[in-house]
């Protein structure tokens, strides 16, 4: 290929699905997307997203030299001053005797991760380190481990394409997972049979055979109905065609009660009788503790009737972005260690006390929620961490508080914005390393451009960061630093190492990714009491004794949005940007027979009011919303606050303006 | 065919006559890339070509349409700003381009000059030529035959190629084309009577090769010119569609762009650059308002635009070349030959 022009095979760098494009430059600049035909995850198909992958590093606000915040103004400045600047403010922290904490991305390589978690049990001697999307997919997949003790995810897209029925819990994943939705389509277009369970109808409920709609604490009491009937039928020893007659049709939970018992009832008959069927958990509203219960509900469900067992059937939990599973693996979490080992493995330390040449702390830390009211320094990597906490307004007044905030993003984020030091780094169109798809699909992000101005890669950044604060290894390569992770985590030594290891990546599972037995009892807790209360609520909203007769849900638990990565890419921000300009205040979606009753039209204000609190807020119509339900787009969860209180939902009533 | 425009060339030739185009401007011909995947890329030597190959994702479109296109450099000079032009005047030879990608750069050719010509478009259309190696073994997925793209071209080439046994039949299409022979007139020969004979075998071959399995275009033109496509229709096969524009990035025929500024240095770069039909926002107005705000009504824009008898008068051609591209990317199901069966049935089962 001639100078000046090259097509560089990568990877998307949006959702886990992991597929494969490949980047186009002419003269250093990037140019476009073309899809890699031979991929094993994606076979030339890119979804929106994918087809957009250059542009944020092309179009968007870029960080380009180190800054250094100075009477409230950043200035910019050298690397080496940004450096030693950033190393004394943490310093000082340390000898004040307060906390740090490091927060790994979901946006950022393994090697990224790998040396974030280095920086904070290493250099920073602190177990304070997480990343924005962990809980939520850890949440799934120790739900998931609970009762389904073999769950490989190897070539889970490809297999759900060929599953007679499918169990899908949505959060819409023809936005979220779009690779994964063509696979459940491939499926349907074969004659499988889709059950949709969620809060609202999406794009893929329309495809479906059966919807099942509940509100957001109803899946794990719907998963447990379908697994109680396959348990019974398993103690029985009975053959699966058995299995769906014993559904016992009489008081189902309150929060199913969207549902009748034939719906139930023909859905468990499906799934049970298929030969070969597939769960596909995508992430919701639901809190952490609830995720974990739903999860591990539906591989109950899996398990008792041996579905699992079963060659081509999936249990698939999705995480929300790039290299949220990989972000985990690396340790990027408060409890455990690179590899997912528990913080008490002596093994595991001896093998990160050879590579990173310094002993560790490996006391469990805080989660993100907690870090940012408790520590008073914080490391960001590659992020915008409001954006995916319960309040991004809470998320921001807590970053402003802090002595220190260190970012080190490609991208001039809001965060990056409120920060002390602001360290560039490539984005993911300039940057070498690996991610982990959901799959466990562990495949090489390639460097198509250099980093624009000053911007360093991200692995140079976090060695050089790590030496100013005493730490003596360095690493040459992004290379350099996964031979370290190979020694680190055996599992991917052995992917790497497979024969089945292609130029497309390699597949390592982690048996240790499940664990986390602190967590489970902690979390066992809260999914009660949450459930109680999402419970007492819907009763009230159902029963409407009390004068709220709408149920108030915030749907989804992450917006691409406002990620850099889509808020930077002009084409695909445009419906975002309109939307926020028409409707700066937000709106809540209502269901148009209910508008109807009430005398409101779309795009008129309403008062909405809780027993908590109450808001004026423009309200849109849409058929799709089940009768007395409301729902809050996740990026309006703020304007919602006066009413939901930082809760998912609440039994609300409304008024016409 | 005329009997000065039908000449063969030995194939242990071909490098030399190749490398002596090299000299006169950038070869861009079908490569393999390191992954097993075939792209249309600058070549700095013969050898780097590929002769049998199944057609590149991504149509050789982008060498005069790219997807980034920078059209004019703007900067600021005491409050005035200067424009200035960006102009590609490279030379370029696009060699061994597939019938159907010949076909989509006369269909873009042809929509870049009337109305409004493009001088951006134009002055890249005048600096290539267009080398087309005829399908003589048509590719899984095309349906050319359908489109009158392929798998022989009759107009429209430069120069066109079939590869017969031991040498290279090449016609001649334009005095562009005649203009790559100069310098070369050794190395070719009229075509014998013999070579006419087997190059016009292998048409029929390639053509029969398609049997009845055919896009019937005609049938699904009069249904979508006169309106009698249900509105059902284009509702349950919006159903089917990821919007994930697949269908008309690829697509040799498809030219809908958006204009954005690029920062660099002390200006700004105004860039045109691929945009999509079928995503919500392409059409979106400043008020909010949107004309097509359902994927059914993308969708149906779309297919009348390459399918409707106007645009058919318009345009000159249906907007498709059959290269089948929308089959292997589409997230959904929603290509162009199971549309067009539908609307042709009126009926659709995903």
């Amino acid at each position: 290929m001639e100078a000046g022009e090259a097509n560089v095979l990568t990877v998307c760098p949006f959702c886990a699905c992991g597929c494969g494009l490949y980047l186009q430059q002419v003269d250093a600049v990037l140019t476009g997307v073309t899809p890699s035909e031979h991929h094993p995850v994606s076979r030339g198909r890119l979804c929106t997203r994918g087809w957009a992958a250059h542009e944020a590093s092309l179009w968007g606000h870029r960080l380009t030299r180190p800054l250094v915040r100075h009477g409230g103004i950043h200035e910019p400045t050298d690397w080496h001053t940004a450096l030693r600047h950033a190393a004394n403010l943490l310093t000082d922290i340390l000898a004040s005797g307060s906390s740090i904490g490091v927060l790994g991305s979901g946006r950022a390589t393994n090697e990224e991760n790998f040396l974030a978690v280095r920086l904070a049990r290493g250099a920073l001697r602190t177990g304070h380190v997480d990343s924005c999307t962990r809980a939520s997919y850890q949440a799934l997949l120790a739900g998931v481990s609970e009762s389904a003790s073999a769950c490989n995810l190897d070539s889970a897209l490809k297999d759900t394409a060929h599953c007679e029925v499918i169990l899908l819990l949505e959060g819409d994943i023809a936005d979220t997972h779009p690779q994964a939705a063509h696979a459940i389509m491939k499926a349907v277009q074969r004659g499988a049979r889709l059950v949709t369970m969620g809060p609202v109808k999406t794009r893929m409920s329309r495809l479906a055979w059966l919807h099942l709609p509940f509100v957001p604490g109803g899946e794990s009491a719907v998963a447990a109905k379908f697994a109680s009937v396959a348990e019974r039928a398993t103690s029985d020893n009975r053959a699966a065609d058995g299995m769906a007659a014993n559904l016992p049709v009489g008081s189902l939970p309150a929060s199913t009660h969207l549902i009748s018992s034939a719906q139930l009832q023909r859905a468990v008959e499906a799934y049970t009788r298929a030969s070969r069927a597939a769960i596909v958990l995508a992430p919701t509203s639901a809190a952490a503790p609830w995720l974990r219960a739903i999860a591990t509900a539906f591989a109950r469900l899996a398990a008792g009737t041996r579905q699992l067992q079963r060659p081509g059937s999936v249990l698939l939990p999705l995480p929300c972005r790039s290299n949220t599973r990989g972000a985990l693996e690396m340790g990027a979490a408060p409890h455990c260690l690179p590899g997912c080992r528990a913080l008490t493995d002596d093994a595991a330390r001896s093998r990160l006390l050879r590579v990173w040449g310094s002993e560790l702390a490996a006391e469990r830390g805080l989660d993100i929620e907690a870090m940012l009211s408790e520590v008073r320094g914080l490391i960001v990597l590659a992020d915008d961490p409001p954006l995916a906490l319960t309040s991004e307004e809470a998320g921001r007044r807590a970053l402003s508080k802090l002595e220190c905030l260190i970012v080190l993003d490609a991208f001039a984020t809001p965060t990056a914005e409120l920060s002390h030091v602001a360290l560039p780094i490539g984005s993911s169109a300039e940057t070498d390393g690996t991610v982990t798809s959901m799959e466990g699909r562990i495949q090489e992000v390639r460097a198509c451009t250099p980093p624009p101005g000053e911007a360093r890669p991200g692995w140079w950044v976090l060695n050089e960061l790590a030496a100013a604060l005493g730490m003596s290894k360095t690493h040459e390569s992004a290379q350099d630093v996964f031979h370290d992770i190979l020694v680190a985590v055996p599992e991917y030594a052995s992917a790497v190492s497979s024969e089945e290891s292609t130029p497309h990546g390699c597949l390592g599972v982690l048996p240790g990714i499940l664990g986390d037995p602190q967590a489970k009892v902690a979390e066992s807790a809260g999914a009660r009491d949450s459930s109680r209360e999402a419970l007492a609520a819907l009763r009230t909203a159902v029963d409407g004794t009390v004068g709220f007769p709408f149920l108030l849900v915030q749907v989804g638990s992450f917006e691409w949005e406002d990620d850099a990565l889509v808020a930077f890419s002009p084409t695909l921000s445009r419906d975002h940007r309109s939307r926020s300009r028409l409707w700066p205040d937000g709106y809540v979606q209502m269901n148009t027979g209910d508008a109807d009753r009430l005398g409101i039209r779309d795009g008129w204000r309403a008062r909405i009011t809780s027993d908590r609190g109450e808001v004026v807020i423009p309200v849109r119509l849409c058929e799709d919303v089940e009768p007395a339900m409301m729902l809050v787009p996740f990026a309006f969860r703020d304007q919602l606050e006066p009413v939901l209180k930082c809760e998912v939902m609440a039994a609300v009533n409304v008024e016409r303006i | 065919m005329r009997p000065d425009d039908a000449l063969s060339i030995a194939r242990e030739d071909l490098p030399e006559w190749l490398a002596l185009l090299g000299t006169r401007a950038q070869m861009i011909a079908p490569t393999s890339g390191p992954h097993g995947d075939v792209f249309y890329s600058p070549v700095s030597s013969p050898d780097e070509i590929l002769w049998e190959f199944e057609n590149s994702l991504q149509p050789p479109k982008r060498f005069l349409l790219p997807q980034t296109d920078p059209l004019v450099k703007i900067h600021s000079d005491g409050g005035r700003f200067h424009l200035e032009p960006v102009c590609d005047d490279r030379r370029q030879i696009l060699v061994n381009l597939r019938s159907c990608d010949l076909k989509g750069l006369l269909y873009l050719e042809r929509v870049h000059t009337y109305d409004l010509p493009d001088p951006s478009y134009l002055r890249r259309s005048e600096n290539r030529s267009l080398v087309s190696l005829a399908c003589t073994e048509p590719c899984p997925p095309g349906f050319c035959i359908c489109c009158d793209a392929g798998p022989f071209l009759r107009h429209g080439f430069d120069l066109q190629m079939t590869m017969l046994s031991d040498r290279m039949f090449v016609e001649v299409g334009s005095d562009k084309g005649r203009s790559l022979l100069e310098g070369a007139e050794s190395m070719f020969r009229p075509a014998t009577p013999d070579e006419i004979a087997k190059r016009e075998a292998l048409e029929a071959a390639a053509r029969d090769h398609f049997k009845t399995e055919t896009c019937h275009f005609g049938s699904a033109m009069r249904r979508i010119s006169t309106g009698r496509v249900a509105e059902e229709l284009w509702e349950a096969m919006g159903d089917w569609c990821l919007e994930c524009g697949g269908c008309t990035l690829i697509c040799p025929t498809c030219y809908c762009f958006s204009v954005k500024d690029r920062r660099v240095d002390e200006g700004w770069v105004r860039c045109r650059t691929w945009d999509s039909c079928q995503y919500a926002a392409f059409t979106l107005e400043a008020s909010g308002h949107n004309p097509r705000p359902g994927r059914k009504d993308r969708m149906k824009r779309r297919f009348f635009h390459k399918v409707s008898a106007q645009y058919y008068q318009r345009d000159g051609d249906v907007g498709c070349v059959g290269c089948g591209r929308c089959i292997k990317v589409c997230m959904g199901t929603t290509n162009m030959p199971a549309v067009v069966e539908a609307i042709r049935k009126g009926e659709w089962h995903g």
